[in-house]
């Protein structure tokens, strides 16, 4: 009997979720307070909305008590004959000032998705230089959907929100199938055509993707993530490396699921996979992610310590 | 001898169960959706979508989902009872750190020697780059105009020895690409760790102090464009706010978005 709870409080402390996940979920959590909401399917009307949240959340979804900040951009900017849009840049600005693409790896809810989705164990498609080369297509997407489009489109009074209109999947999952299983409003089934087939198979698609790859949106869409990447060098919340500890072995590279080239570029969600792996701890969190972090579980302590083990004889040998 | 029978083992069957069961899941959401579109286009419905015509394809959904439950049981099952630890690519190792260490490279900081030994190793990867690729193209060509030739097939003719003649004509050569690519990997490998150590050699040449200048540089030009991004952002913030931005963003914020969820 003593040994089955020995086993099973171990078992429990080997699979509590890592700090990053309760981080993810809680911000999910509070960008999606208004529960009710998912029993009524009505959307939230209080004035907390006139707020963006950082991540990725469609003001739509039942539970939402912010605005997405890339929906918001888009309708200032299609606003662009009879307003501005002063006040999204400036908290875009803001939150890219502060945390950069940390707000990708930690405060994401369709991140969270992506990275749950991504644990059940199926062959994966690793990156390459391919995908190095695709994830450069959210820029583009960026420059052509959320501001050319919806800019055109707000010269002639049309407000089209274009990324959201034929693109975004955190719309569809949390927005429009939020809203539309609630029997409440069987209403808006009616109104659904084309569009509504087109956004879903883009859902689906993502969706079954996430599972054979990391974060394929993220990687190659997302231009919430692209904004936000202009800032990874100047974040006051983030990863660093220590370049007098560094000796550029690579392994950080290696083990990071994103397309980056090195730790803290373009691509790096901050999500510190790296911290524990590096054999001469170089990495580290500044901010205040540097007390939640680092929550090292036994084996990777351990895959330290042989790694550190080895390149220290390598690197004596080879170097010297 | 009695030779041991080689079985696949269970947890990679898992993975491939999990891999099948979440591709065909996906494409039978696909298919559910377009069927559901599609039929009511076609019966000319004014409103395709529909308790009735989604619980008409109730069948598709559910194997879809149950599909989707099943991996992630088989998922669970590789995890706990397996306890499957995902294999490091060792093969890509060496050249992931040699790609890496490259993206580093500083060639101006290397003494003559050490450039010419790295040039020559460069010179030698694109040559057994180029002679790979010309030998794998050339062996592909064989089989591709075996396969492309209408002659070698007929339909009435016996079909058992059509395919012994295609595997007669096509393997070989399938395995000649095979064996160019692995010697080419092989003789790219010991290039490349050649090239590895010319590399790792450059970091001991940069200083510390060189380093230590170059940061606190790096961390002024930072902490200037940080300061100027933060007070750009909040005079953006209260221009917006007086101009009555704050009041836009909630209007639409709190209205359902018909682009958003797919309405139109």
């Amino acid at each position: 009997m003593q040994k089955i709870i020995s086993n099973t409080w171990s078992w429990i402390k080997n699979h509590i979720p890592n700090r990053r996940h309760i981080v993810q979920a809680f911000a999910a959590l509070l960008y999606n307070a208004n529960l009710k909401g998912y029993i009524t399917g009505n959307i939230y009307k209080g004035a907390s909305k006139a707020i963006c949240v950082p991540g990725m959340n469609c003001y739509s979804c039942p539970g939402a008590i912010g605005a997405c900040p890339l929906g918001s951009l888009q309708n200032a900017l299609a606003g662009a004959g009879h307003s501005t849009a002063f006040y999204v840049i400036g908290i875009l600005l803001m939150y890219g000032l502060i945390f950069g693409r940390t707000i990708c790896g930690w405060l994401c809810p369709f991140g969270l998705l992506q990275d749950m989705l991504y644990k059940i164990k199926t062959f994966k498609i690793t990156k390459s230089k391919f995908t190095r080369g695709l994830s450069y297509l959210k820029y583009f997407l960026l420059l052509t959907l959320v501001i050319i489009l919806p800019v055109v489109y707000g010269i002639q009074n049309l407000a089209v929100p274009a990324f959201c209109k034929y693109i975004c999947p955190a719309g569809t999952f949390g927005g429009a199938y939020g809203l539309l299983l609630n029997p409440n409003n069987e209403s808006l089934l009616e109104m659904l055509g084309a569009l509504f087939t087109w956004k879903s198979l883009i859902m689906v698609f993502f969706m079954v993707m996430s599972i054979l790859m990391f974060r394929p949106f993220c990687r190659f869409v997302c231009p919430l993530g692209a904004i936000y990447s202009f800032f990874n060098k100047l974040n006051l919340v983030g990863i660093t490396v220590d370049k007098k500890k560094c000796t550029k072995c690579g392994i950080c590279v290696k083990e990071c699921n994103m397309d980056v080239k090195e730790v803290g570029d373009h691509e790096c969600i901050q999500c510190g996979k790296c911290i524990p792996g590096c054999p001469v701890k170089a990495i580290h969190f500044r901010g205040p992610l540097a007390y939640l972090y680092p929550g090292y579980s036994k084996e990777t302590l351990e895959n330290r310590e042989v790694r550190a083990k080895t390149l220290s004889n390598e690197g004596g040998s080879k170097n010297d | 001898m009695e030779r041991e029978k080689k079985v696949l083992p269970l947890p990679l069957i898992f993975k491939i169960a999990t891999t099948i069961l979440c591709v065909v899941a996906g494409f039978l959401l696909i298919w559910a959706l377009g069927d559901i579109y599609f039929a009511g286009k076609e019966e000319g419905l004014s409103n395709v979508y529909s308790y009735e015509s989604v619980a008409k394809r109730g069948g598709l959904i559910i194997t879809a989902l149950s599909f989707f439950v099943l991996s992630l049981i088989a998922s669970l099952v590789l995890h706990f009872v397996f306890k499957d630890k995902e294999k490091k690519r060792t093969k890509r190792e060496i050249f992931d750190q040699y790609d890496f260490l490259k993206s580093k490279k500083d060639l101006s900081l290397l003494e003559n020697e050490e450039l010419a030994l790295y040039k020559q190793n460069e010179r030698y990867l694109l040559i057994v780059n180029i002679i790979c690729i010309v030998l794998s193209l050339g062996l592909l060509v064989f089989p591709v105009a075996y396969v492309v030739n209408p002659n070698n097939f007929d339909a009435h003719g016996d079909l058992l020895e059509q395919a012994i003649s295609l595997g007669i004509h096509v393997l070989p050569f399938l395995f000649g690409i095979y064996v160019v690519l692995v010697v080419s990997y092989l003789i790219k490998e010991y290039f490349m760790k050649k090239s590895m150590e010319v590399l790792k050699r450059l970091k001991m040449k940069k200083k510390d102090e060189e380093v230590s200048q170059d940061d606190s540089k790096e961390k002024l030009i930072i902490n200037i464009i940080r300061g100027v991004i933060a007070l750009t952002a909040i005079t953006f913030i209260i221009v917006g706010a007086i101009n009555g931005e704050v009041g836009e963003v909630l209007n639409k914020a709190i209205n359902i978005c018909t682009e958003c969820i797919g309405l139109g």
